[in-house]
């Protein structure tokens, strides 16, 4: 308690110190490459209001959600199954690690040949981009599940099932969620940079638009709003987690 | 004799270390538990202790010999033995008396009466108050405590107990001591109890084994001649003094040096 009240004011700093900072830098710099966060907080209320970029955001988040969404699903039980079963693992901790080690952004090409250039590609590239982050790291939880707590659960009669549903899922749920949460991150970069390499629409053309008329305040609050959206994400899934997890949060 | 509560016959253990290197663990033990006695194990480190405790809970099955309980082979773990661990090894997800629930809920056992059975033995190790504390939240000896009611709540004819004050201080250990002997004197039971410390089992135990270093066979089986209750005094008597130095005898007989 003690530490979270002490922590708060230090952010607000922080964050105080790099708006100055910013607006200082700004100052004396030609307005077609830079632009001071007083302007561009104008702009990003004005966009807010005339509705220009709540439906921008809204068409992003279509694809981010679905394709999110889709690489929890199947990447969780994917991971836990590499995890837990040696010939899963076998089978499979190659051909994920190879894919893994590729750029998803090289996968652009192949994406637009299967899904074409719009809202199935960029579905297919936030899907890619998050699915091998959350892969391995619930993998890894799986995987760092203690034998000494499967050996307390098969004690008290729990069968396999059990041991799965009331030993294994538990323990590696911190894992779980640092995966979602590595994941998250990935998606909004992939639903981004799929709005640019894919198809220009939403935030991507909006993006694509104001850089070709050097409208800097314009550029700059979308990259602000990313870093918001980012930052809601994040925060998101750590109170979902301190609620779903009282035990893991307060134990670090 | 009456049939006895838990009877091994000729167990042998060996494990495979690395591709081929055979590591027998334990050689043909034998040895028989009557009902509501009190016998504890000690021997030197690494003799197989544990892998004999495991056996007998049916964690890992034995490459020959039985275990048997109330003259009924032991198949798996379960039914009748309740197991207390070293590192206490509560599940930090759950709180104490989640904890302490976990082995009923195992047994199928409804919510209500899981969750009253589960509150009757917090009170019994004196943890009323911590009901919904952490494992995180509770000292050693409170965790060993949970630990304890744990293996209690499902109502186990036999108690297997690995050396479970070894991880604790001297003081906290005293007093599980004493509160371990009011439960086993007021609930009856049959208790299998490794521990390192020769005082401990006799201050605790009906009897002592003492096993060989590994392979583990029993080295000697000694009778503890002292009346219950027991208290802090009967460590200081000359006979538990000659008791405590015949056992260790018996240990450095075994240990080749
Ligand atoms: N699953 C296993 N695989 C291979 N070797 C094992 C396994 N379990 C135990 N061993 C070996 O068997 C021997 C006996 O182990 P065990 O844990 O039963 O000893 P212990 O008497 O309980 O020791 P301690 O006093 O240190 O607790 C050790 O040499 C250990 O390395
Ligand atoms: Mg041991």
């Amino acid at each position: 308690m003690k530490r979270a009240l002490g922590i708060a004011p230090l952010m607000a700093a922080s964050l105080l110190g790099g708006f100055a900072l910013w607006e200082f830098a700004a100052q004396g710099v030609s307005g077609v490459l830079f632009a001071p966060p007083s302007a561009v907080l104008a702009r990003l209320a004005r966009d807010f209001a005339s509705g220009v970029l709540p439906m921008a955001l809204l068409g992003s988040l279509a694809h981010l959600v679905v394709g999110f969404a889709l690489a929890v699903i199947v990447a969780v039980p994917l991971g836990f199954a590499i995890g837990r079963s040696p010939v899963v693992a076998a089978m499979l901790d190659p051909v994920t690690s190879a894919i893994y080690a590729v750029p998803p952004v090289a996968m652009v090409p192949f994406l637009v040949i299967w899904f074409g250039l719009f809202f199935e590609a960029r579905v297919a590239l936030v899907f890619l981009m998050s699915f091998f982050e959350i892969l391995v790291t619930v993998t890894a939880g799986a995987r760092n599940v203690d034998p000494a707590l499967l050996a307390v659960g098969r004690s008290f009669g729990a069968g396999r099932m059990r041991l799965l549903t009331r030993v294994m899922l538990p323990a590696s749920l911190p894992f779980v969620f640092t995966g979602l949460r590595v994941g998250l991150v990935r998606a909004i970069n992939a639903m981004i940079t799929a709005e640019l390499f894919l198809a220009a629409v939403n935030l991507g053309a909006l993006m694509k638009h104001q850089a070709q008329r050097f409208d800097m305040p314009g550029l700059l609050s979308l990259i602000l709003l990313l870093c918001l959206l980012g930052l809601a994400a994040q925060e998101g899934l750590k109170t979902l987690e301190s609620r779903l997890l009282p035990w893991h949060v307060q134990r670090s | 004799m009456p049939q006895p509560k838990l009877e091994v016959s000729h167990l042998t253990k060996s494990f495979l270390r690395g591709r081929e290197d055979v590591v027998r663990v334990l050689d043909d033990v034998s040895f028989a538990v009557a009902d509501l006695e009190f016998v504890a194990i000690v021997g030197p480190s690494g003799c197989g202790k544990s892998t004999f405790l495991r056996i007998v809970d049916g964690l890992i099955a034995p490459d020959s010999g039985k275990v048997r309980i109330n003259g009924q082979p032991v198949q798996g773990p379960g039914h009748g033995r309740g197991m207390v661990f070293q590192s206490f090894d509560l599940f930090p997800w759950r709180t104490a008396l989640g904890n302490v629930e976990f082995g009923l809920e195992m047994a199928d056992i409804p919510r209500a009466e899981r969750r009253a059975r589960a509150l009757r033995w917090i009170e019994r190790v004196g943890l009323v108050g911590f009901e919904n504390a952490y494992p995180h939240q509770l000292s050693g000896g409170m965790q060993q405590r949970v630990g304890i009611a744990r293996a209690l709540a499902i109502e186990p004819e036999v108690l297997l107990m690995d050396e479970p004050f070894g991880a604790l201080d001297v003081q906290t250990r005293d007093l599980l001591q004493d509160e371990l002997l009011a439960i086993w004197q007021r609930e009856r039971k049959t208790v299998l109890f490794v521990t390192h410390s020769i005082e401990e089992a006799i201050y605790l135990a009906d009897r002592v084994l003492i096993f060989t270093p590994r392979p583990a066979r029993i080295e000697r089986v000694l009778q503890v001649p002292f009346a219950r209750p027991r208290n802090e005094d009967v460590k200081a008597s000359p006979a538990f003094v000659e008791l405590r130095s015949e056992i260790w005898r018996s240990l450095k007989h075994g240990v080749k040096i």
